[in-house]
C-alpha cells in the first residue's frame, strides 16, 4: 500500500514538471507538431527500428475513439502524453504505455453542420505549454488544458453558415496559434489566422485573394474575388530564422467552371510566404493560375538546406497536385525547377519562370473532358516525408484520371459552388509511395499500390519509410531501395499519415486505419 | 404609417426573394415548362446519359422511360436522388455539380421521361427464361437464389441496367464493365497463370475468383507480374449462339426481371 501511494505520489510530481516544458520544433522522442517539425520533414531520427529489425514489428496497443468517420490525424505526443482527434470533433489524451485515455474532450456540433467539399475529419492537434488546440468542424479554434481536457478558451474563426470549417491541425510558432480554414467548394474568400496562445485574441488575418484595389486584385474581374476560394485547409511550415511561415493555398471558386473568374486568380494554388509577426506576404508563387481542375496547392511545404555545387541553398520543395514537384528558393519564392512526377495531360511543361505551358482544351466541358491528374490530384493531404539520410523525398502519388465536367453554377452561401463534377476511372488507377531526388525530382524508386493513396508517409534514421494503403496495409519499406521489409493488415483504409515516438527508450511508429490508431515496437528484448 | 410602409415593404421584399426558392422546391415536377424541360434535357445528355442513355432508355443505370420509378415515388424522392444519389448502389449524387434549381430541372426531365410511351422491348420473356435455362446461363448466374455466383446476380437485373446494355452484355460482353468484375491475369515465379475475376487485392495479397470458380489466394511475392485487362470478361460471347429471335427473347426475360422474387 505504501508503495503504491509513493508510486502515485511520484507520479503525480513528475507529470506537472513535464507539462510544463515548452513544446518547440523537436524531433526526437517525441513529435510535436503535425509534420514533425517546423520543416515539415515528417522524418523521424529514432534509429531503433531499422531495416534489420523491423521485421519483427509487432502492434502493442489499438484505440478506437469516439466519433464517426474516417480517421485522418496524425498523432501528436508531448510531455508524455499522445493527443489523437477524430471527427466530427474529439480530442483524446492517451497514455503512452497503456494505450487508455487520460481524457477525452468533444465538441457537441449539430448533425446538420456544413463539411462542403470533405468528409467530416480532424487532422490533429497542436500543442504549447499547457495546453492543446484543435479547429473544430463548425468552425472554432479551442484550447484545452493538457492535463485535463477542460476548455480555456473558444474562438469562432470562420462563420460553418456559408462554409467555413476547420479540419486541418494548427501550427503553433513561438506564442501564436495559426490555423487555416477550409471551404473551397463553398465559395468562400480564404485566409490564415494567428491567434494569442494564451488568449485566443486574434493577432492578424493574412486574407489568400486581396481585395478590390490590393495588390494581385486585377487578376479578379467584378465581385469574384469575394466568393473565390482559396482555402488553406492543411498545416504550413515555418523557418525560424527567416521568421517566414509558408502555407499551400487551395483552388479558386467555382472550382470546375472558371466563366465568372478570368485571369490568374491570385493567390490560390500557391505558396506564400508570411512574415510570422505581421501576416504580411513576403512574396508567392503560383502553381496553376487560373486553375479550372481543383488542383489546390495545400500539399506540405517542405523546407530542404542542401549543400549545391558547394554552396548552402535554402529551399522549399512541394510535390504539388497538378503532377510537378516544385522546388523554390525559399528566402525570395525564385522559381528554381520543376519536374512531372506523376502522368499528367494538361500541361506541355513548365516555363523558366515556373508557369505551365497548357494545352488548349484541357479545360472541363458539358460533355467531358479526359485529363490526367483526376481531380484528386496527383497526390494530395497525405503527407510527403524528406529524409536528410537519403535526400530523397517520399510521396503517396495518385495515377489517375478523370471526365471533368463543366456546368451552369449560381452562389449561393453554404451551398456547393463548384460549377462541374468528375468521373473518375477506377478500373485504371493504381498508385504509389515514390522516391524522388529532392534536388532534382528524378523519381529514384517506385513502389506500387493497387488503388491511389490516401493515407501519407514517414521516413526514419533507421532507413525506413512507412506508408499504407486503402486495403488496410500499413507497411516499411527500405528508404534506400523501397522493398517492402514488413507489413501489417490493419483491417480498414490507412488515410493518415505516420509517427515515430520514444517512450522509456523504445521506439514506436503510430498510425491510423480504419477506425483505429494503432501503435507498433519491437518485442521487447 | 411611415413604421408601416417599412414593414409592409421588407415583407414584400422577402416575399420576392424566397418566392423563387418556394417555387423551386415545392411545384410539382410535372409542371415543369418547356424552357425547364429544355435545361433539364441538357444537364441530363452531360451527366445522366453516360448510365441512362442518352433518350432515358437505360444503359449501365436502368431505363427511366417508366411511370413508377421504383426509388422514386414521390418528386421529393427523386430531387433527393439527383442531389443525393442511391446508398448502396452505383447511382451518385449530384450536390457537389448541380444547384437546387439545376436539380429540380433534371429531375423534372426524368419524371417527363416516365410520361412518353415506353418503348416496348422486343421479345418474349416467357421463351426467353427458356433460352436462360437451356443456354446454361445459370452456370455462371443467380436468379431467385437458383445458379452459381461467377458473374453478375441477375435476380432483378432489368430493374438496374437498361436492355440496350442487357442485348450488349451477351452479344459483346467486353464492352460491357459491371464494377467489381475486373479481369486479372497472375503470372507466377514458375510462368503458370491465373486469370479470373479480381475478388479482392491489398498490397500484398490477391484474391482470384477463375472461369471454373475456383478462389485463388496469391502472395504477389510469389507473382512475376499482374496485369489487369480493362476489356478482360469470363463471359463468352452469345452473338454465334443465339438466333435474333432467342436473342430477343433473352433480353426480353432478363429485362423483365424487376423484383427480388
Amino acid at each position: 500500500m505504501t508503495r503504491v501511494v509513493l508510486a502515485w505520489c511520484v507520479s503525480s510530481l513528475v507529470i506537472p514538471a513535464a507539462i510544463a516544458q515548452r513544446s518547440a520544433d523537436i524531433a526526437g522522442d517525441e513529435w510535436h507538431t503535425y509534420s514533425g517539425t517546423f520543416a515539415s520533414h515528417r522524418f523521424s531520427p529514432l534509429t531503433e527500428i531499422s531495416t534489420g529489425n523491423v521485421a519483427s514489428l509487432r502492434p502493442v496497443w489499438m484505440y478506437q475513439p469516439p466519433g464517426t468517420g474516417p480517421l485522418e490525424g496524425t498523432p501528436i505526443v508531448a510531455n508524455g502524453v499522445m493527443y489523437v482527434t477524430s471527427g466530427p470533433a474529439a480530442v483524446v489524451a492517451l497514455d503512452l504505455k497503456s494505450g487508455r485515455p487520460r481524457w477525452q474532450w468533444t465538441r457537441a456540433i449539430s448533425a446538420g453542420v456544413l463539411s462542403l467539399g470533405f468528409p467530416r475529419v480532424n487532422r490533429g492537434v497542436a500543442v504549447l505549454d499547457e495546453m492543446v488546440y484543435v479547429g473544430t468542424l463548425d468552425g472554432y479554434l479551442v484550447a484545452l488544458d493538457a492535463r485535463s481536457g477542460t476548455e480555456r478558451w473558444i474562438v469562432p474563426v470562420g462563420d460553418n453558415a456559408s462554409g467555413h470549417a476547420i479540419t486541418a491541425a494548427p501550427l503553433v510558432v513561438e506564442d501564436k496559434v495559426l490555423v487555416g480554414i477550409s471551404g473551397g467548394e463553398a465559395g468562400i474568400r480564404g485566409f490564415l489566422d494567428a491567434y494569442d496562445a494564451k488568449t485566443g485574441k486574434r493577432i492578424w488575418r493574412f486574407w489568400t485573394i486581396p481585395a478590390r484595389g490590393e495588390a494581385g486584385s486585377d487578376t479578379w474581374p467584378g465581385d469574384s474575388w469575394k466568393t473565390g476560394g482559396g482555402a488553406t485547409w492543411l498545416t504550413g511550415s515555418y523557418d525560424p530564422a527567416l521568421r517566414l511561415v509558408y502555407w499551400g493555398t487551395g483552388n479558386p471558386a467555382p472550382d470546375w467552371n472558371g466563366e465568372s473568374r478570368k485571369g490568374d486568380n491570385l493567390y490560390t494554388c500557391s505558396l506564400v510566404a508570411l512574415d510570422i509577426d505581421s501576416g504580411k506576404m513576403r512574396w508567392h508563387f503560383q502553381f496553376t493560375p487560373h486553375d479550372v481542375h481543383d488542383w489546390d496547392a495545400n500539399q506540405i511545404p517542405v523546407l530542404v538546406d542542401r549543400m549545391i555545387d558547394g554552396r548552402a541553398t535554402q529551399r522549399v520543395a512541394m510535390a504539388n497536385r497538378n503532377g510537378f514537384f516544385y522546388l523554390l528558393d525559399r528566402r525570395s519564392g525564385e522559381f528554381l525547377l520543376a519536374r512531372q512526377y506523376a502522368k499528367q495531360t494538361w500541361a506541355e511543361g513548365i516555363d523558366p519562370r515556373g508557369r505551365p505551358v497548357v494545352f488548349p482544351g484541357m479545360e472541363p466541358s458539358e460533355k467531358g473532358t479526359l485529363v490526367y491528374p483526376s481531380l484528386q490530384g496527383a497526390t494530395n493531404w497525405a503527407s510527403p516525408s524528406f529524409s536528410p539520410r537519403t535526400g530523397l523525398m517520399y510521396v503517396a502519388v495518385r495515377e489517375m484520371g478523370s471526365m471533368y465536367f463543366k456546368s451552369d453554377v449560381e452562389y449561393r452561401p453554404g451551398t456547393y459552388y463548384t460549377g462541374g463534377s468528375e468521373k473518375r476511372l477506377d478500373d485504371e488507377s493504381w498508385g504509389s509511395i515514390r522516391a524522388l531526388h529532392v534536388d532534382t525530382g528524378a523519381a529514384v524508386w517506385d513502389f506500387k499500390l493497387p488503388t491511389p493513396p490516401w493515407g501519407g508517409v514517414l521516413s526514419t534514421a533507421g532507413g525506413l519509410v512507412f506508408a499504407g494503403s486503402n486495403e488496410g496495409n500499413v507497411f516499411a519499406l527500405d528508404a534506400k531501395t523501397g522493398d517492402p521489409l514488413w507489413q501489417f493488415q490493419a483491417g480498414g483504409p490507412m488515410r493518415s499519415n505516420p509517427m515515430s515516438f520514444s517512450v522509456e527508450g523504445r521506439q514506436h511508429v503510430a498510425v491510423a486505419a480504419g477506425r483505429a490508431y494503432v501503435v507498433f515496437a519491437l518485442p521487447h528484448p | 404609417m411611415k413604421d408601416h410602409r417599412r414593414i409592409i415593404f421588407c415583407f414584400g421584399a422577402s416575399l420576392l426573394v424566397i418566392a423563387p426558392l418556394l417555387t423551386a422546391q415545392s411545384r410539382p415536377l410535372s409542371s415543369a415548362d418547356a424552357t425547364e424541360l429544355a435545361a433539364g434535357k441538357r444537364i441530363f445528355d452531360a451527366q445522366c446519359a453516360w448510365c441512362h442513355g442518352t433518350d432515358g432508355s437505360g444503359g449501365a443505370g436502368p431505363s427511366l422511360q417508366r411511370p413508377d420509378l421504383r426509388h422514386a415515388g414521390t418528386d421529393a424522392d427523386l430531387t433527393s436522388i439527383v442531389r443525393n444519389g442511391i446508398a448502396a448502389t452505383e447511382m451518385p449524387g449530384f450536390q457537389w455539380s448541380l444547384t437546387d434549381t439545376m436539380t429540380w430541372r433534371t429531375a423534372a426531365y426524368v419524371r417527363s421521361l416516365g410520361r412518353r410511351p415506353a418503348q416496348p422491348v422486343r421479345g418474349d420473356a416467357t421463351r426467353g427464361a427458356v433460352i436462360y435455362e437451356a443456354k446454361g446461363c445459370q452456370t455462371c448466374h443467380v436468379i431467385a437464389g437458383r445458379g452459381t455466383a461467377l458473374g453478375p446476380e441477375l435476380t432483378a437485373i432489368g430493374a438496374l441496367r437498361g436492355p440496350a446494355y442487357l442485348r450488349e452484355a451477351i452479344v459483346k460482353p467486353e464492352a460491357a464493365h459491371p464494377p467489381g468484375y475486373l479481369v486479372v491475369r497472375a503470372v507466377s515465379g514458375t510462368g503458370g497463370e491465373v486469370r479470373g475475376i479480381r475478388i479482392d487485392e491489398d498490397v500484398f495479397w490477391i484474391h482470384i475468383r477463375d472461369a471454373a470458380g475456383t478462389l485463388h489466394v496469391l502472395e504477389k511475392k510469389q507473382l512475376q507480374r499482374v496485369d489487369r485487362e480493362l476489356t478482360g470478361t469470363l463471359m463468352p460471347s452469345y452473338a454465334s449462339v443465339l438466333s435474333v429471335e432467342e436473342l430477343d427473347n433473352l433480353v426480353a426475360y432478363l429485362a423483365s426481371r424487376r423484383s427480388e422474387r
